[in-house]
């Protein structure tokens, strides 16, 4: 057989395993689109006046730098600067793309920011007068799966959960999937999670029966015709929510959540320094006999439990490295430890513990004592030697969050246009 | 004026045509797009993405028959921009995992189909390009030339030195 007719038979044999393409979105299909955008980009002066702006827009830039820096070298910076902003170097370690949910409006936005340009390229409120509620990425840095909430009447809350896909021009997002999620009368809150290969949701919800928080997982398949939950897990918890922030582990067959290392007793919250994981695959039925733990961080470290010691650590947020090796652990500290001196904790702080044995490994990053605040790590690179989070900024008295990505032990700072929702919460509001 | 719907009727008249375009073109295109880029759900965009460019340049567009041409060489010059930066972006950071889809897609296929797409991946840009219109879409020099918007000539020679280097990466079992 001649090369030519290989050639022939091969791209066809190829093009015969493509049946299925998704239908074309014009732009009033599009479910939200930046119409500045595309009015600059057909604009044919716009484009002529933007090349003649870039060299004086280089040439202002680096006069401005240099008056800064002369700045900087006359005056020692002072405590509490905010971190650096992150050069290209570390920039170019972590995804282009991330998702905030933000609360600078009386509605929430959504919002995709470009984190090499800090703009954004995607902002739009809620269709319909729903509330926005979380945010997860897939790991191809352009798919996002949102939750809405939409109070239909005085009893009934309806959930909507769908997949976005960043167009090529940036401005425009795909609305590629709606999921019909079900069976979530009566919960009070709902997250939904994309999975890295962006072709699962594993959807978790909680209800409240009493003082009784029982948590549900479900996975479906992120497309329009999903038929509805592939499996269904749940278990109860009295006092405290039995589970913490679900996570996706690199396999895409395994979810990952964090539960209390010990009881709850009287008011104090728990812990959620232990991981378990759930292989999807698993059985529908009772999550915790579904799962399996792989990390438990030692409970004398909970400052919730037990007296106070300047080096206990509560995690605010867990987190499994790709490489399965590693437990990131944002901690939490405040003045509200039971028997701390009030205001002067161990400052919060990144933490690496090794997940075969549950010791701690490294320090990533610390916070002088007497800060406080928490750390929420929400992306890391396999071995977790780069890590995006939010950090407690220099005016965390006030409460704002600094977007930040931890590299080589530096912390810098990311953009961040908008205020998230959850500056200093769980992280479901921002998804890389 | 109006129509009911509230759309002017070019943009309505533009929708129809696109829609109809689409309809009828786009499974083909998009085929084209895999071969050249790899896998399914980056074709998919570009394929999109060219019917975008088209709908908005729908007023301008002089002669509505051109349009499949207009759309396969905006494919073909949209999967030669999605190299060169993906090569951009090797270069300075991670190269993107491998497409889960494409994989699982190619190992239905037998082993020397997989061996001589391999080797189709290995060609420069405008090699693949020409060997692709000329092989898979049976394009004459002329059509390809249109398409790929060079002269008749380079699509000759770009053709006859893509098929001489796919002789050699299959016969070295150079398949990377």
């Amino acid at each position: 057989m001649s090369i030519e007719d290989r050639v022939r038979a091969a791209t066809r044999a190829r093009v015969d395993l493509v049946r299925d393409i998704r239908p074309l979105a014009l732009p009033e299909d599009l479910l939200f689109s930046d119409d500045r955008l595309g009015r600059a980009r057909n604009s044919r002066g716009a484009r002529q006046v933007r090349t003649w702006l870039i060299p004086l827009t280089v040439a202002a830039v680096i006069v401005a730098l240099a008056l800064t820096l002369a700045a900087v070298r006359q005056a020692a910076a002072p405590r509490g600067e905010p971190p650096p902003a992150a050069p290209p170097a570390v920039l170019a370690k972590i995804p282009r793309y991330y998702a905030v949910i933000s609360s600078d409006h009386a509605t929430r936005d959504f919002t995709i920011v470009d984190d090499r340009t800090g703009k954004k390229v995607v902002d739009f409120a809620a269709p319909g007068g729903g509330t926005l509620d979380s945010v997860s990425a897939s790991a191809d840095d352009k798919t996002f799966i949102l939750t809405f909430r939409m109070l239909v009447n005085q009893d009934t809350m309806r959930w909507t959960v769908t997949k976005i896909r960043l167009f090529p021009h940036p401005g425009l997002v795909f609305n590629e999937a709606d999921i019909a999620v079900q069976d979530t009368d009566n919960a009070v809150h709902l997250n939904a999670y994309l999975s890295p290969d962006g072709r699962e949701v594993a959807v978790e919800f909680e209800r409240l029966t009493g003082t009784t928080v029982t948590t549900t997982i479900q996975s479906y398949h992120a497309t329009q015709s999903s038929p509805g939950p592939l499996r269904t897990w749940t278990t109860s918890l009295h006092g405290a929510a039995p589970i913490g922030d679900l996570s996706w582990h690199g396999n895409d067959q395994t979810l990952e959540f964090s539960t209390p290392d010990a009881a709850v007793t009287g008011d104090r919250p728990p812990a959620y320094n232990r991981e378990r994981a759930l292989t999807t695959t698993a059985p529908s039925g009772d999550l915790m006999a579904a799962s399996r733990v792989i990390f438990s961080g030692p409970s004398s470290l909970n400052v919730f439990s037990g007296p106070y010691s300047p080096d206990a650590v509560s995690c605010a947020a867990l987190r499994i490295t790709p490489d399965g090796q590693t437990a990131i652990c944002g901690t939490r500290t405040g003045v509200d430890v039971p028997g701390a001196r009030p205001g002067c904790t161990a400052g919060p702080s990144l933490v690496a513990y090794s997940v075969r044995s549950g010791q701690r490994e490294r320090i990533l990053y610390g916070f002088p004592p007497c800060d406080t605040g928490n750390v929420v790590p929400v992306w890391t690179d396999t071995t977790g030697s780069t890590v995006v989070g939010l950090f407690p900024g220099t005016s965390v008295r006030s409460g704002a969050a600094v977007l930040g990505v931890l590299s080589g032990h530096k912390l810098y700072s990311l953009p961040l246009p908008v205020t998230p929702v959850d500056g200093t919460g769980d992280g479901n509001g921002i998804a890389f | 004026m109006k129509s009911p719907s509230g759309e002017l009727p070019v943009l309505r008249d533009a929708r129809q045509h696109v829609a109809a375009l689409y309809q009828a073109h786009a499974l083909g295109l998009v085929k084209l797009a895999v071969l050249m880029v790899g896998d399914q759900s980056t074709a998919e965009d570009i394929v999109q993405d060219a019917f975008l460019g088209l709908y908005r340049r729908w007023s301008a567009l002089r002669d509505a028959d051109k349009a499949l041409g207009y759309l396969r060489s905006s494919v073909v010059n949209k999967c030669r921009t999605f190299h060169r930066v993906r090569f951009r972006r090797q270069a300075v950071t991670l190269d993107p995992p491998a497409d889960a889809v494409s994989a699982e897609a190619e190992a239905m296929l037998g082993e020397a189909h997989r061996e001589v797409l391999a080797a189709l991946r290995q060609l420069a840009p405008r090699q693949r390009e020409a060997v692709v219109l000329r092989y898979y879409l049976e394009m004459t020099e002329e059509e390809a030339a249109q398409a790929m918007g060079i002269s008749r000539g380079t699509v000759k020679s770009a053709t006859s030195r893509g098929l001489a280097a796919l002789a050699r990466i299959l016969k070295e079992g150079g398949v990377r």
